[in-house]
């Protein structure tokens, strides 16, 4: 792989990690902001919302005023934005900063895509160049993040970010140079075949598994570290798997012979991850690790099945390559919007549940009268102090009683309660998984389209 | 609004495959892409010329469209994999994994479903005072629960502070006749149910309906949570104070001086006394109690003896003298 190659992969992929990288930052965040998970999903929503508008028109910018300097701008701007966000001392400020990283990032894309395509002198080639850029980007974007949170800060996350959009923008010199020398709008293949509308089915089915996907990422990381109580680097760890089985269903899915298919497939595998997340039977890191390896392995089966189906046969690579960005963007923002209210209502419901199965195992617990309602006023003091979040309640049974049957029955409560706020978070998501499957399901019918409508 | 069928768009409709064919499988009748279809072909990364034209529209224009549009896929020969076996997978592996979490008990990880308070709960065999105390705060809680339509541990909570019980009242839409009422009953209900365990003896029993009838909220939702008080050592005392003061104020009504203060006595001492109560009238009972400040049974004992000359109905004074007499004789 060249250098410029390389680059232009790099810049593909630090743009759609970023779409998700801040996943496992936005504990952090809202805890620092001070705000809710309505809130602070905003973070991701604005980013992935500009990117879908921007789409489009920033590969028509490219097009026009050149790819070479278009994906350097775009790398400028994206730059400019990481630093914006680096230096929030606020939501607005940094939801800002995430608006200008988009719209860098919009044109950075879909210029590249144009690049690739000159680069590398198959256009089937750059394709699956950019979009195995891209998913490979989305995927490890949460655990680079979520290191990046705990080792530094959720800063570092965007401030590493600059050097990285300047280096890959690096390897465009020449292309510049010449663009600036002469630079003239390609004209239109003579081509019978092509076609200069976007693929309706293969875009609509690219934004319904991007909804499935962004909860996959989204909800797999809150329930790690909210719900559970994972540490960034511990949940980084999990959704490492994500990744990992996305690699290898990128090398599964090149052997496969059908698009439509290999697209089908994976929104099937997607869909059976995202359920078995939604039935998850134990609070156990084990058993999220089996609905990753399908969900992975199917995102990246039918991510390039349809963004292939989209862009083949069509002319201006750059601009269909920007509806296919808009399309899973868009898909990206439904996705949140609809899910967050829902896993942050049942978060509420649930949190009212487990309180009542605490309430029911202090009341039947083996402490004495008195204990009980002192130990009931300090967690009911700790789940306060911890609103809209599912609360640590370990400290509130500090410290333990010296009597050793006390001592035995505090432990007691403490198990129960703590398997009870799993319970509780963990069932808090299933209603999204589930959702966020059936999403994936949804999208067997535009695939089924896929070859026969070509609107 | 369909446009004309690409040479390839039906590519996959031919599948699976008979047999392995040149290309990408699909079609034998497509010509061989000049992308990099073929693994023979040197990867080319042109892009290092500077000067090379970008093909317009970001395609090679002498690439054939149909490789492409057809959905080709790079895999070649031998080891490109039937689409209908990977389909087929990917069901049974989706359903494998649902199936097993769905049995291992996926729909039933939620946290555990507050019991119904309607329902009797078992005293069993409450070993000593404060379990006895324990249970009848229980069945007082679900008693009142029962009445009010929420669970036992929604009203413990609303019971814990003032503040949570007027938000509690808020959001249910009840007055606080309405919680004092059901509190009341759910009391009378544990005192049933200690009764019906044995826990309460008959005359305890009678003793403690009297004092529930007269009691203010605010002692009732103390003793709700905690009937320790009662039960604890020396807490039969408390009891016996209790009908001490119920004694006090029927005489006090038999007399026509609901001023006077204390009761008659003797309860205490024919119960077999002991060092605070014994002594006759409801201040020993409150020193043998020994609680440092002014408790809700200091207060339900002062209600009591301001409360009772009003509030005895002629048949429940009948009933406790009965169960006096029963007890102690005549």
């Amino acid at each position: 792989m060249s250098l410029r190659t390389l680059a232009l992969s790099g810049a593909v992929g630090l743009v759609l990690a970023d779409s998700s990288i801040v996943v496992l930052a936005l504990p952090e965040i809202f805890r620092q902001f001070d705000t809710g998970i309505t809130e602070v999903a905003w973070v991701l929503i604005i980013f992935n919302l500009v990117l879908a508008l921007l789409a489009v028109p920033g590969a028509r910018a490219a097009r026009r005023f050149g790819p070479g300097r278009s994906a350097a701008i775009g790398l400028a701007v994206f730059a400019g934005g990481s630093l914006v966000c680096g230096l929030a001392t606020g939501l607005g400020p940094l939801l800002t900063g995430r608006a200008v990283q988009a719209a860098g990032g919009a044109v950075a894309i879909t210029a590249a895509l144009e690049l690739l395509v000159s680069t590398l002198g198959s256009d089937r080639r750059a394709i699956a160049t950019w979009v195995g850029a891209g998913a490979i980007g989305a995927a490890v974007g949460p655990g680079l993040g979520g290191v990046l949170t705990e080792l530094v800060s959720w800063q570092s996350i965007f401030f590493i970010q600059v050097p990285v959009a300047i280096l890959a923008g690096v390897p465009l010199r020449e292309i510049i140079v010449e663009e600036t020398r002469e630079w003239k709008l390609p004209a239109a293949p003579a081509d019978a075949h092509v076609e200069g509308r976007p693929h309706l089915p293969a875009n609509i089915a690219l934004a319904l598994v991007s909804a499935a996907i962004a909860a996959t990422l989204f909800l797999i990381v809150l329930l790690l570290i909210e719900g559970w109580l994972l540490t960034p680097i511990e949940a980084a760890l999990v959704v490492t798997v994500l990744p990992v089985a996305a690699l290898a269903g990128s090398r599964l899915g090149s052997r496969v012979e059908s698009e439509r298919l290999r697209a089908a497939s994976g929104a099937i595998l997607l869909a059976g991850g995202l359920a078995a997340l939604g039935l998850l039977p134990r609070a156990s890191i084990a058993l999220v690790i089996p609905p990753q390896v399908l969900a992975g392995v199917g995102l990246a089966l039918v991510l390039s099945a349809l963004t292939e189906a989209a862009l083949h046969g069509r002319s201006e690579a750059s601009i269909h390559g920007g509806w296919t960005i808009s399309a899973r963007h868009a898909g990206v923002v439904v996705g949140l919007l609809i899910l967050t209210p829902i896993f942050t209502n049942q978060l509420e419901r649930q949190q009212a549940d487990a309180l009542d199965a605490g309430t029911a195992i202090l009341l039947d617990s083996p402490i004495s009268t008195s204990g009980k309602i002192e130990l009931g006023g300090r967690l009911a003091e700790q789940v306060d102090t911890q609103r809209d979040r599912v609360p640590d309640i370990a400290p509130a049974f500090e410290p333990y009683p010296t009597d050793p049957v006390e001592r035995d029955g505090f432990e007691q409560v403490l198990a129960g309660l703590e398997d009870q706020l799993k319970r509780a978070a963990t069932h808090a998501f299933s209603s999204s998984f589930l959702l966020a499957a059936v999403f994936s399901l949804i999208a067997l019918f535009p695939i089924s389209l896929t070859r026969r409508l070509e609107l | 609004m369909t446009a004309p069928d690409r040479p390839g768009d039906h590519a996959d409709e031919v599948e699976p495959p008979t047999e392995p064919t040149a290309g990408d499988g699909e079609n034998p009748t497509d010509p061989l892409p000049a992308g990099d279809e073929s693994p023979t072909r040197p990867i080319s990364d042109g892009g290092e010329e500077p000067t090379e034209p970008i093909p317009a529209g970001g395609q090679d224009p002498t690439e054939p469209l149909s490789a492409g549009a057809g959905g080709s896929r790079p895999g070649t020969g031998d080891d490109h994999l039937p689409g209908v076996w990977i389909l087929a997978g990917s069901i049974a592996a989706a359903v494998l994994l649902v199936g097993v979490y769905l049995a291992a008990g996926g729909l039933d990880f939620k946290p555990a479903a507050a019991a119904d308070p309607c329902d009797a709960r078992e005293w069993g065999d409450p070993q000593g005072l404060e379990q006895t105390a324990e249970r009848f705060s229980l069945s007082a809680i679900d008693g009142a629960a029962c009445q009010l339509g929420v669970s036992r541990e929604e009203l413990t909570r609303a019971l814990a502070t003032e503040q949570n019980r007027i938000h509690f009242g808020e959001v249910n839409g009840l007055s606080d006749a309405e919680i004092e009422d059901a509190i009341r009953s759910g009391l009378m209900r544990a005192i049933d149910d200690g009764e019906n365990a044995g826990a309460i003896s008959g005359i305890a029993a009678s003793g403690l309906r009297l004092t529930v009838r007269v009691m203010p909220v605010s002692a009732m939702a103390a003793l709700a949570l905690d009937a320790s008080e009662l039960f604890q050592e020396g807490g039969t005392d408390a009891i016996g104070n209790l009908i001490d003061g119920a004694l006090g104020a029927l005489d006090e009504l038999g007399s026509g001086d609901p001023g006077g203060g204390s009761g008659g006595g003797s309860g205490n001492g024919a119960r077999g006394g002991d060092s605070g109560g014994g002594s006759g009238g409801r201040s020993g009972g409150a020193g043998g109690r020994g609680s440092g400040g002014e408790s809700g049974l200091d207060e339900l004992e002062r209600q009591l003896r301001d409360n009772i000359p009003d509030q005895i109905p002629p048949e429940l004074e009948d009933q406790i003298q009965q169960g006096l007499d029963g007890l102690f004789g005549p």
